[in-house]
């Protein structure tokens, strides 16, 4: 038997279950639960974005950039990578890659995850860092 | 034994370039948190709360573990603000209430402590929550069973739920519950 929680705990214990039910929504979800409220998600959005950019300012450097940054501080060797000939098997590698977030940092999957507008050009250019930080090794080809 | 080593927890600047990456859903779903954690503390605005926390991974107070998603980080900086702040408040109060008795000189009611007035205002939340639910009795039993602190088959056995009924009653808890906790 559990012992006597105060209403604190109790009141976090269901906070912690609402928090992990917002993080699995989905978009709509999410909007349905902002409507109830009478409010909206791009409205919500908008002010976290704001809070967050007010007090970073515009960051200096990419995460990309940063990483490569790191591995050249750490001396390791250039990757040798090929990247499919086709746009279509490019995106087809990005889309293979985006869905197994366990092959990159989760970051870099979140930081992908709204890439349905990418041009054929932006999966390249991303293709390319991905590939010169070494995360797309030969086994990828067959894919 | 592992050791926490630097490079286990991500720079400053890449705290920056990871939060300026975060998708709209994500910055409408820290919204939603933080008016979430803002209620447990009275007074305590979601805008603030998140500015917290936000300063607070941003200056390395808080650590950001590498692989840890962004929103999880800083959920648990809000957390900890807000249990911080809790405490705060009780200290205060003690010290308040020490100091009245003294003026007095002489011995007053203690019945109502510090940590019990923090609880009067979750009190009142959990009222509102568990009224809100009343109803769905299995949804509402499941709620309290969740506040209690009990497991499944617990929560099952006490409320005298079948396993089709809670599995369907928990599945409904996870749609509402987050509709129902009242924000700041």
């Amino acid at each position: 038997m559990n012992a006597k929680r105060t209403s604190s705990q109790k009141l976090e214990t269901l906070i912690d279950d609402a928090v992990e039910s917002v993080m699995a929504m989905t978009e709509e979800e999410l909007r349905q639960l902002f409507h109830e409220v009478d409010t909206d998600l791009e409205t919500e959005a908008a002010w976290v974005a704001e809070l967050i950019a007010s007090k970073v300012a515009a960051p200096k450097e990419s995460l990309i950039e940063l990483s490569r940054k790191a591995l050249n501080e750490k001396g390791l060797p250039r990757s040798v990578f090929h990247l499919p000939d086709t746009a279509a098997e490019r995106r087809a590698l990005f889309d293979w890659l985006k869905d197994h977030p366990g092959l990159m940092d989760p970051a870099l999957t979140m930081a992908f995850r709204d890439a349905n507008d990418l041009s054929d050009r932006d999966i390249m250019g991303i293709l390319e860092n991905l590939g010169e930080l070494g995360l797309l090794d030969e086994t990828e080809d067959e894919e | 034994m592992k050791t926490i080593k630097d490079d286990d927890y991500y720079t400053v600047a890449e705290v920056k370039a990871l939060l300026t990456s975060l998708c709209r859903d994500d910055y409408a779903r820290l919204a939603k948190i933080a008016g979430y954690r803002a209620s447990i503390s009275p007074g305590l605005e979601a805008q603030e709360l998140l500015n917290e926390a936000v300063v607070r991974v941003l200056e390395g107070v808080r650590g950001w573990p590498r692989g840890i998603d962004a929103i999880r980080v800083l959920d648990m900086a809000m957390k900890s603000i807000v249990n911080a702040e809790l405490k705060h408040r009780k200290v205060v109060l003690d010290h308040a209430k020490r100091e009245q008795r003294s003026l007095a000189d002489s011995v007053v009611n203690t019945e109502t402590s510090p940590t019990m007035e923090n609880d009067l205002h979750a009190e009142q939340l959990l009222g509102q929550i568990f009224g809100a639910l009343s109803s769905d009795p299995e949804v509402l039993a499941v709620t309290m069973g969740r506040a209690e602190g009990l497991k499944g088959d617990e929560i099952q056995r006490q409320f005298n739920l079948s396993a089709k009924q809670y599995e369907a009653a928990r599945r409904r808890y996870t749609r509402k519950i987050a509709n129902i906790i009242p924000e700041e």
